[in-house]
């Protein structure tokens, strides 16, 4: 036998043993708890209580609502809807009744069955004042959605349908957000609003197990979860509250949390050189921008709108500040929202000649002053303070003195409760900006303060005709598009400035198997496995 | 000595209703409310709106301040905004966790601290002298947060030694060994700026003591010098070390939030903290009142140690 031949046979024995040992290594174990470092307290385990990501994203593992997102593809422009407690649902023609068909054969954790009740139910806490239930608190924070019905009604034992006050687009992704996720009445008769977020049941993978306020949210799986293809691997998901992103990272490293939710800028690449760490970026939908007041006579020019933009060097500032964890954007539309369009070029890149042209052209006197407001932190803000002061320098190099001011958290939420008041306000949106309906929600006229969150007051009326349009159009790709050509119009005219994405950058142990975060705020547990 | 006592008691009540209402204005005043936390920045001002009306947030100040008195003065301190929980348990549950940890803070500062201070003063301006008060230079001056940090990734990510954060293992039993585990470099951090203090102080009263003339009698008496160190000079030494000690036990019960923050531990100052950012009054008020209560309680207890380590000192009913 020759030397290759010897070889040969060598090979394909070793692979004869190799390869049927190497796919049951990848075989999913079963049990196991994983832990997750969040960096801040959930509010109650309810999904009606509030409308905090770090909340929900818990009480998403419990309840589960009527259509949702499946956050386990990757590498697609969008999160894709797929059927959740509804295995199917109807629109109207006129895009005003949606009806759905729950499956058959669900039970909530405590053994109640799913039925059209029961979703009635849930949908009365929320909407009915004079129902047993009624959760005023539940009623403010689903108000976005609540607000689109005019009535509902289980009309057999598992068809549920809504009709709503006017035809919206965008209801299906309404519907989804996890604040309408369906808990066990039973349970609600039984623990009444105060006590459900101690003792959620819903009909998700996961059950609820105990809390320790400032320690840790433990959840258990659910033996009895309907959806067999997909349950989870692992016996527990315990979320412990670790405030301190240093100490996060570092117990990261040490192996005493699976996974970061949250890692900082800073600590991506030594978490990277890590061993048995890696940091991965779901790149969520998301846009930070600045507001503009469209009130202040400095700003009523458009030449200084687009000046301003001119002025920012958002390519550079995303180099120096986010290390790879974020991206400088000339978009409203965030990259993972089905609208955006990868074709559109910055119309005001970094120039700060032509920004003194277009100042001097509206008469700006040089030196004039200017404020910039931004939160001193928050998720989903990055890096506030600093984004605010890099800016602050762009604009003295154009000649304007912009003082920065940086607000505790809760005071900045304070003052989006009314019109702007300061020239540029920072502005940070993740849950609703994986729907183009955003851009109304923020610069259609009718939603400026109180009912909505226009704080620039800015009102223009050619795109609140395309908004409206867009927003009762049922056929999606029409839809698209018109949004599309909306944010064209306000590429033109600048009611704010895009600034950047967040990547959303996460640390995870590398023997954690199975956790796929796509582009979603939110993320399914249900497919990770400890590997020891 | 009795009615001392009861008068000290009886006179904490008007403290608790003085800080309660402090505390209650101050929240008040500074902008934003529970609806801003809950809702988060994504709400339109119609949402905030209705959240402050469900959480009666609309009634008139001193409707809202009297209706909390009504039930506290009960022993009903409410519920949390935030988590709906009621606040008794929490905020028993987190001082609890906080009176640990500043207990073990306390027992390594104030023995290490005087030991340190002890030996310094007999042996002023020595070598050990001069070193050790430079370390107790850099205790005060170093910030909680920092010398967290530098000993997590010393002790916790390079060695291993000590886990990074929380009270005891997700993973493990949780036994008590667990949890000195956990306590010892959250106690260390804690108890350095106290340490500091108290090595000076130490040192300080020691020195001035170690010049008395009872202190030069005892030596010329034949005594041995542990026995003229640790009988006379020390216990004339302790009052003013004693009312530093309390006081930093005073604050690190209620003021750890930066040593707690950093280690995760679910401790009272970081509850408090929290419920500042998310305007939680009633954890806030239930969390302040505990503090006060401690505060008051601790200075009791030294004010009474006093007369025991110095028999001159005695405590009428009267007028003192």
């Amino acid at each position: 036998m020759t030397n290759s031949v010897l070889w040969r046979r060598l090979l394909i024995g070793a692979l004869a043993i190799l390869v049927p040992v190497g796919t049951a290594w990848a075989q999913p174990k079963p049990g196991g708890i994983l832990v997750i470092g969040i960096e801040g307290e959930p509010a109650a385990i309810d999904p009606a209580a509030s409308t905090s990501l770090g909340s929900l994203r818990i009480t998403r593992q419990i309840t589960e609502t009527l259509i949702k997102e499946d956050s386990r593809v990757l590498d697609t422009p969008t999160a894709p809807i797929v059927p959740g407690l509804a295995e199917r649902w109807e629109v109207s023609k006129d895009g005003k009744v949606y009806t759905f068909t729950l499956r058959r054969n669900v039970t909530f954790a405590d053994g109640t069955p799913l039925t059209a009740e029961a979703v009635k139910l849930n949908f009365d806490r929320l909407m009915d004042p004079g129902s047993k239930n009624y959760f005023k608190t539940g009623a403010a924070a689903t108000a976005k959605t609540t607000n689109w019905v005019k009535s509902y009604a289980a009309t057999g034992s598992h068809t549920f349908r809504i009709e709503l006050k006017e035809p919206f687009g965008s209801f299906h992704r309404a519907i989804m957000h996890p604040s309408m996720g369906i808990i066990s009445p039973k349970a609600l008769d039984e623990w009444g609003n105060d006590q459900i977020g101690l003792h959620l049941v819903g009909t998700g993978p996961f059950v609820f197990k105990e809390r320790e306020r400032g320690v840790k949210v433990s959840l258990a799986k659910n033996p009895t979860y309907w959806d067999k293809a997909n349950s989870p691997y692992v016996d527990q998901v315990v979320f412990r509250v670790m405030p301190d992103s240093t100490a996060r990272a570092a117990a990261l490293k040490t192996g005493e949390i699976d996974v970061d939710i949250m890692v900082l800028p800073d600590f991506v690449e030594d978490l990277r050189r890590t061993p048995n760490v890696e940091v991965v970026m779901p790149r969520t939908p998301h846009i930070w921008f600045w507001r503009l007041n469209h009130q202040d006579p400095l700003l009523k020019d458009v030449r200084v709108r687009r000046a301003l933009w001119h002025a920012m060097d958002l390519e550079g500032m995303s180099k120096a500040l986010f290390r790879g964890t974020g991206q400088a954007a000339w978009q409203f539309l965030p990259p993972k929202n089905p609208a955006h369009r990868a074709t559109v070029a910055n119309p005001y890149p970094y120039n700060p000649a032509r920004a003194r042209q277009l100042l001097k052209e509206a008469g700006v006197a040089e030196g004039t002053k200017m404020t910039i407001r931004v939160p001193a932190e928050g998720s989903s803000y990055m890096r506030p303070r600093e984004m605010a002061e890099w800016v602050q320098a762009n604009l003295k190099a154009v000649g304007l003195d912009a003082k920065v001011e940086s607000l505790e958290w809760s005071t900045w939420i304070a003052t989006g409760t009314k019109p702007l008041d300061v020239h540029l306000a920072c502005s940070a949106w993740q849950s609703i900006a994986h729907d183009p309906y955003m851009l109304e929600q923020l610069w259609g006229s009718q939603f400026q303060p109180p009912k909505g969150s226009n704080l620039g007051m800015y009102a223009n009326e050619e795109l609140d005709k395309l908004f409206s349009q867009a927003r009762q159009t049922p056929d999606e790709a029409k839809r698209l598009a018109l949004y599309q050509k909306a944010e064209d119009l306000m590429l033109a005219d600048v009611p704010a400035i895009p600034v950047a994405n967040d990547f959303s950058p996460r640390g995870v142990r590398k023997n954690i198997k199975g956790l796929l975060m796509g582009p979603s705020a939110f993320f399914d547990l249900t497919g990770v496995w400890i590997e020891k | 000595m009795r009615t001392y006592i009861l008068r000290r008691v009886v006179a904490t009540l008007p403290v608790l209703l003085g800080v309660s209402l402090v505390v209650f204005s101050f929240l008040k005043l500074v902008p934003g409310d529970p609806s801003h936390a809950l809702l988060g920045p994504e709400a339109t001002p119609a949402q905030y709106a209705a959240l402050r009306q469900a959480l009666g947030l609309d009634e008139p100040i001193h409707v809202q301040y009297l209706s909390w008195l009504n039930r506290a003065v009960r022993g009903d301190l409410g519920r949390s905004i935030e988590t709906r929980e009621p606040v008794l348990p929490i905020i028993w549950k987190s001082y609890q966790n906080s009176l640990l940890l500043a207990a073990a803070a306390f027992v390594y500062s104030t023995l290490v601290g005087m030991l340190i201070g002890i030996v310094s003063a007999t042996r002023p301006r020595s070598a050990f002298d001069r070193c050790t008060m430079l370390v107790a230079l850099f205790g005060v001056s170093m910030p909680a947060f920092w010398l967290g940090i530098m000993l997590i990734l010393l002790f916790s990510v390079q060695l291993g030694w000590f886990p990074v954060g929380g009270m005891s293992s997700v993973r493990g039993d949780g036994g008590a060994f667990d949890v000195l585990r956990h306590l010892t470099l959250p106690a260390v951090t804690l108890g350095t700026l106290s340490l500091a203090v108290v090595a000076r102080m130490t040192r300080s009263t020691m020195l001035e003591v170690v010049h008395q003339e009872y202190v030069r009698t005892a030596r010329a008496k034949g005594l041995r010098e542990w026995a003229v160190i640790g009988r006379h000079a020390l216990k004339n030494a302790l009052l003013p070390v004693l009312t530093v000690v309390a006081l930093q036990l005073g604050l690190n019960l209620g003021g750890a939030v930066l040593t707690e923050t950093v280690f995760s531990w679910p401790g009272l100052g970081r509850q408090i903290f929290r419920s500042i950012s998310t305007r939680d009054l009633p954890v806030l008020q239930g969390g302040t009142l505990i503090l006060a209560l401690s505060f008051v309680m601790i200075n009791l207890a030294v004010d009474l140690l006093y007369a025991v380590i110095d028999p001159r000192i005695r405590y009428r009913g009267g007028r003192e």
